[in-house]
């Protein structure tokens, strides 16, 4: 994501995580083949977070926005984050759908 | 031929009580019902608890279920009492396959008025599950996000045991965060009124003004706080 909506959207995402506890620890994490929009801590797990815009559309469409290769590139670019960090380190995959600025987390939305 | 045993006056009554009390659960389920019998196995219900008080989120709860949630007591949050409402949400939690809880802020309230944050809260509840429900029952609202088959039910929270079951756990969850917020503002007696507009809690309103969690722009609130504000001129004036 990177127009001004999905930027504006993130931070909205983060804001409404940091309501729920979770600290932000980075922002677009950039790495070869991809980005991931939010890192975080919630307690003792560390959260990658994908935040999706979506247009007044169902909670189905909404998840699947984020398809296998999309995955497939959070969880690569998760992998090489986690090699700067103690290996036991918890781990999750949580998604933001965002609409008309509402935001709504889908905890461990995949792994 | 032996004679049938005899029931003691007690007894018999305590009897008849049970059939009555199971014949209610069973009609609190006649949508359930309706649904699994059309095939659906995860049933579930979503209901609000807060949309009127002056202070505090709105708290959502859904709960999902695969076969009927005999309870005693089961009923519309409204109308149970507090200490059997605290025993039932236990009950339900774990009768019940799946529950979570959904809320929306103050400021959420605010920025996207009371109706939709009550939506937000729930479809917050929905998401938070493990997995959503194949048929949802509402308390009158549709759900536009949600992709399954809904049904949205005029007094659900009296006529659906799931929608009464998932009132009685936002309203024990909400009852819950706002004694929590009764000890960093003791003195509005959030404890007592849990935010609604008591005479107490107006009294309090006009005397100390709004904090953090008041719906600011709720009229209550509002003539509340005209009235501190009136106050604290006229405590000015006096003072100069």
């Amino acid at each position: 994501m990177s127009s001004g909506a999905g930027r504006a959207g993130e931070a909205d995402a983060a804001a409404y995580l940091e309501t729920l506890g979770y600290r932000i620890l980075k922002r677009n994490l950039r790495g070869p083949g991809g980005e991931i929009d939010l890192i975080a801590h919630d307690g003792d797990t560390l959260v990658f977070v994908e935040v999706k815009l979506r247009r007044g559309t169902r909670f189905g469409s909404a998840l699947a926005a984020v398809d296998s290769r999309k995955r497939a590139r959070i969880r690569a670019l998760a992998e090489d984050f986690l090699q700067f960090l103690p290996p036991a380190t918890k781990v999750r995959f949580d998604v933001v759908t965002l609409r008309q600025g509402r935001a709504i987390l889908h905890r461990g939305a995949f792994s | 031929m032996s004679e049938a045993p005899r029931l003691s006056l007690k007894a018999y009554k305590r009897k008849l009580a049970f059939a009555r009390e199971h014949r209610r659960l069973i009609r609190l389920h006649r949508y359930e019902r309706a649904a699994f019998e059309r095939g659906f196995i995860l049933i579930g219900g979503v209901d609000e608890v807060g949309r009127g008080p002056l202070a505090g989120p709105v708290v959502a709860a859904c709960v999902v279920t695969d076969r009927p949630l005999m309870l005693k007591g089961l009923d519309d949050s409204k109308k149970v009492r507090p200490e059997q409402r605290i025993e039932l949400a236990e009950q339900i939690k774990a009768s019940a396959l799946l529950w979570a809880i959904g809320q929306a802020s103050v400021a959420e309230i605010e920025r996207i008025n009371i109706y939709h944050a009550s939506i937000l809260a729930m479809e917050r509840a929905l998401a938070a599950l493990l997995q959503l429900p194949h048929y949802l029952l509402t308390d009158a609202v549709r759900i536009r996000s949600f992709g399954g088959e809904q049904l949205p039910v005029i007094k659900g929270d009296a006529k659906c045991a799931t929608v009464a079951a998932a009132s009685i756990v936002a309203k024990v969850h909400r009852d819950a965060l706002l004694v929590e917020l009764d000890r960093d503002y003791p003195q509005y007696g959030f404890a007592e009124h849990k935010g609604y507009a008591t005479p107490q809690h107006q009294e309090a309103l006009s005397k100390h003004g709004p904090c953090e969690h008041h719906r600011r722009h709720f009229l209550r609130v509002q003539n509340a706080l005209s009235l501190f504000e009136f106050e604290a001129a006229r405590a000015a004036m006096v003072e100069a």
